[in-house]
């Protein structure tokens, strides 16, 4: 039950501490990819929006649910794409090309001096520097663009 | 992305899991009834969400909050 793909304690760690802080613990029972066992994701309370079945405080028991999700155009396409028409495979590529090809990076919110990227992107990312409190240009806090 | 997943009741009175995701704002994946469903053999004709979980409500139906309620003591 406790192997690396399974993850049963981090899991269970990950539900209770949801529980107790927010109110709320959800997961979801899923098929692995071979199809052969059954797995379990754990979601996050603010990403789930069950109709509550006021008779019940289990969330099976509900009659609908939706699930956002936070997706890479590549994790989307690896997901979904047998399920996906070729149409909606090209919209996806085409359409979500800038948005979604390059991993969330730390820029900085104040940065009075202007871009100062030492990076690969270039003029796309900022230099991240640590500051101190006192350091007023540099009071912002880090936050994924 | 969203996934969306309701019950619902066919004609000859089995309950019946149905399955859509809509990612970005016009593409669709309409998966339909699912058709490898857990159900009971106590109970064939009942089904559940995939989604399960528990929540602490108050009885105003507001989610009750362990941490914050003993964050004073």
């Amino acid at each position: 039950m406790q192997n690396r793909q399974t993850d049963f304690k981090t899991k269970l760690w990950t539900l209770i501490k949801d529980l107790l802080i927010s109110g709320y613990t959800f997961y979801q029972t899923v098929p692995t990819p071979s199809g052969s066992n059954v797995g379990i994701d754990v979601l996050d309370p603010l990403n789930v929006f069950p109709d509550k079945n006021p008779n019940s405080p289990y969330i099976k028991d509900s009659y609908r649910v939706v699930v956002r999700k936070w997706m890479t155009k590549s994790q989307i396409i690896n997901k979904y794409g047998r399920e996906m028409s070729k149409e909606d495979v090209k919209n996806l590529k085409d359409n979500w090309k800038d948005a979604l090809d390059w991993s969330a990076r730390y820029a900085r919110i104040m940065h009075t001096s202007g871009c100062q990227s030492l990076g690969i992107i270039g003029d796309h990312e900022a230099v991240v520097e640590p500051g101190r409190p006192s350091d007023k240009h540099k009071a912002g806090n880090p936050n994924y663009e | 992305m969203f996934e969306v997943e309701w019950l619902e009741v066919d004609d000859d009175y089995v309950m019946q899991l149905y399955q859509t995701v809509r990612i970005g704002h016009d593409i669709y994946v309409l998966r339909g009834r699912k058709e490898d469903v857990s159900r009971s053999a106590d109970n064939p004709s009942y089904c559940s969400l995939t989604v399960n979980g528990v929540y602490f409500d108050n009885r105003n139906d507001e989610p009750f909050s362990l941490v914050l309620a003993c964050a004073n003591l």
